[in-house]
């Protein structure tokens, strides 16, 4: 399925969608991580969460990296999300717990949010760009590729990563274990 | 691909030998967990093979030298994502050491404060994270970086809030859990940037890409964003507000754990960045600015740890404030690895790392036991010590000189040996020691408060300290060996700057290396081949 995607990919109508479909997939994203910040209700943050990862999710599909949107939306969409709303469901009495912000902390961080993006505007739009990521990513990058790089190139970082994974798991255990 | 190369497997044997250290803590972590099953809520067996694992893993990270690692292959090992060079090594050997003293101090202290069945969490958790920081000490690119990064914060942070019962304790863990996960973003972010400029998760070809861009400011976002994660690791100064909290909360061997260990190995991973700029990138100009922010940083963090630690009145966040000044010196070594000969820095930094390790490890002992027998760690309490316990007293005001700099004192020649590789340095290097000094001697006063209360304040009427118990002699031998160590590096250093000197050396993979193992979209690099030693 994913191979007559990014096949599809090189087709002249789909390459005039793109650009719509991207723009749609931006907004989705921008427009509901600005939600989960303006928003006060945490089960309402979660939804939009939902939201802004879809539209990552999508963003990867446009620059055919479809092994890692699936990865989003299997991972994060779906297990990691579900994760969140069963942690806030369990640890505050009432799920629909409001958190409240005061007025100068919202205007620090407006203010270094814009501080930071125009920062990134600024430094983006002085880096020549070479590739754009389409070029990059469409270079046979199939998930045959991505296994066998992953367990010979990226060998140890993965196994690395297992171990971590371990020793998270004991250090977890430990904190949620009861003893006197 | 990789796998059709029919020297694949050979080539990953070869390299597997090569990572035997950390081989040995896998196995040491996993051995821990299973050992409770022969014999339950038994502490003993545990620390034993935690330590013999130890053990294993420093044998084993002996007798890495340039000459004996095949020349072609230059001891990057699994496609250069880990570099075995003798710096990494003399580092290891001295994080398994101090690991070791370590789980002798918890043997000592935190035994009694620990259910006997969580006995094996405790040592899973701090070997997971010494396997970390070997890790970060060897980490070639940007995976190995941040994975290693992770590896060794994690479990610092269920050991930081190892105390489940006590408040400060898990106050102190849930700020460093938040300020951690903010600063890896933070890295992950800057290091996206970097991939996205250069193409490459190389170091080396990293450093080649500025080469032939210029310093780009996305590659400017990119490098800043990285410093902060590394920031947070070595406790500089604008991600420095964890780092009191958590030695004051956390159990006093894993203060000591973190205070030396994680820095050290910090430290071991900014130079190897640092160095593989100061190799490849020949632009004066570019280098002069990364040795300008890394210093600055440096210097930021030294005079601000500084001056906070001059009103602090309990211990532990002194030493805290103490450990980010100290964390400063070293950033400050560090930034002027681009700018003179890199063996001269390293080496220093190593032996800085040394003794930093036993003067660290003395005073904290020394504030566990006074928090155990007396049960305060504000420094005003100990008025009148010296005439109750006078070695105890002394043995702490020497850890203290130490610490600030004493000639005599292995403190002095560590920060001795880091001025005189900065004041090669030109201007830069000159206006850095300028500033090493002036803290050093701001640092007399704090250093000497505890001194002061314990020698000339007499204590008061209603207030008087408990008697101090009669020690057990393995704290007395843990004191003593810190003690000689402190004085044998001060007085007699040859034999120390000589092990260090010998491993001061830094494989950094040629950009062209970088090239023909990156096979997607590469820029022109071409740079001679730059051994660490040989350049410059």
């Amino acid at each position: 399925m994913f191979t007559t995607l990014a096949a599809g990919t090189d087709s002249e109508s789909l390459a005039q969608v793109a650009p719509f479909l991207y723009l749609i997939f931006a907004a989705i994203t921008i427009l509901s991580a600005w939600m989960i910040v303006i928003s006060q209700n945490i089960v309402r943050m979660a939804m939009y969460l939902l939201f802004t990862l879809g539209g990552v999710a999508g963003l990867y599909f446009l620059m055919s990296a479809e092994f890692l949107a699936a990865i989003q939306l299997i991972v994060y969409a779906g297990g990691t999300l579900i994760l969140i709303v069963f942690g806030v469901m369990l640890t505050s009495k009432n799920p629909f717990i409001r958190l409240q912000t005061m007025l100068w902390e919202r205007c620090v961080a407006i203010g270094l949010g814009l501080l930071l993006a125009m920062l990134m505007v600024i430094a983006l739009a002085n880096t020549p760009i070479k590739q754009t990521g389409t070029e990059a990513v469409a270079q046979n990058h199939d998930i045959h590729t991505l296994a066998i790089t992953m367990l010979s190139k990226y060998l140890v970082p993965f196994e690395v990563a297992a171990v971590l994974l371990l020793v998270v798991m004991i250090g977890a255990a430990y904190m949620a274990r009861r003893r006197a | 691909m990789l796998l059709s190369d029919p020297q694949w497997l050979p080539q990953l044997m070869a390299d597997l030998k090569l990572v035997m250290p950390e081989l040995w803590l896998v196995v040491t972590m996993c051995l821990v967990l299973i050992v409770p099953f022969i014999r339950k809520g038994n502490v003993i067996l545990p620390v034993f093979v935690t330590i013999f694992g130890l053990l294993m893993a420093l044998l084993a990270s002996q007798g890495v030298h340039l000459d004996s690692i095949d020349t072609a292959r230059q001891g990057l090992v699994f496609s250069n994502s880990l570099a075995i060079d003798p710096f990494s090594s003399l580092f290891k050997t001295l994080l398994m050491i101090f690991a070791m003293l370590v789980v002798v101090q918890w043997t000592l202290f935190g035994r009694d404060n620990t259910h006997a069945l969580d006995a094996p969490d405790f040592l899973c958790l701090l070997l997971g994270a010494t396997f970390g920081m070997s890790l970060m000490a060897s980490a070639n690119n940007l995976i190995m970086i941040f994975i290693a990064t992770e590896s060794a914060s994690i479990p610092s942070y269920a050991l930081a809030g190892f105390r489940k019962k006590n408040k400060i304790s898990t106050e102190g863990s849930l700020k460093y859990v938040l300020f951690g996960s903010v600063s890896s973003a933070l890295m992950l972010y800057g290091m996206s940037m970097l991939y996205g400029v250069s193409g490459s998760l190389q170091l080396s070809h990293i450093a080649g890409t500025i080469n032939s861009q210029g310093m780009t400011p996305l590659m400017v976002v990119g490098l800043v964003g990285m410093l902060g994660g590394f920031a947070f690791k070595l406790s500089a100064v604008p991600m420095h507000f964890w780092c009191p909290d958590v030695f004051e909360g956390a159990p006093t061997e894993v203060t000591t754990f973190l205070s030396v260990a994680s820095k050290g190995a910090a430290i071991c991973m900014l130079a190897r960045v640092i160095q593989n700029f100061g190799t490849i990138v020949y632009n004066e100009e570019i280098l002069t600015g990364i040795a300008l922010g890394v210093g600055a940083l440096g210097a930021v963090t030294a005079t601000w740890g500084n001056l906070v630690a001059l009103h602090q009145s309990n211990l532990k966040r002194l030493l805290a404030y103490s450990s980010i000044s100290h964390a400063g010196y070293m950033i400050m070594g560090c930034a002027v690895l681009l700018l003179v000969d890199p063996k001269l820095i390293l080496s220093a930094l190593l032996f800085y790392v040394l003794v930093y390790m036993f003067m660290n490890l003395g005073a904290f002992t020394v504030a566990a036991v006074l928090e155990r027998h007396l049960g305060t760690l504000d420094i005003a309490d100990y008025a009148g010590l010296f005439k109750k316990s006078p070695t105890l007293a002394s043995l702490l005001i020497v850890f203290m000189l130490s610490l600030f700099g004493m000639p005599g004192l292995g403190g002095f020649m560590g920060k001795f040996l880091l001025g005189a590789g900065m004041i090669k340095a030109g201007t830069l290097g000159t206006v850095l020691v300028g500033i090493l000094l002036l803290n050093t001697v701001f640092s007399l006063w704090y250093y000497l408060r505890p001194a002061y209360f314990m020698i000339f304040v007499d204590e008061q009427e209603d207030k008087t300290l408990p008697v101090i118990a009669p020690l057990r002699p393995a704290i007395w031998t843990i004191l003593g060996v810190c003690c000689v160590m402190l004085f044998w590096t001060g007085l007699l250093p040859a034999v120390g700057t000589d092990i260090a000197e010998d491993n001061g050396q830094m494989i950094v993979a040629s950009a062209k290396r970088a090239q023909d193992t990156n096979s997607q979209h590469t820029s022109n690099v071409n740079e001679p081949i730059a051994k660490a030693d040989a350049h410059r």
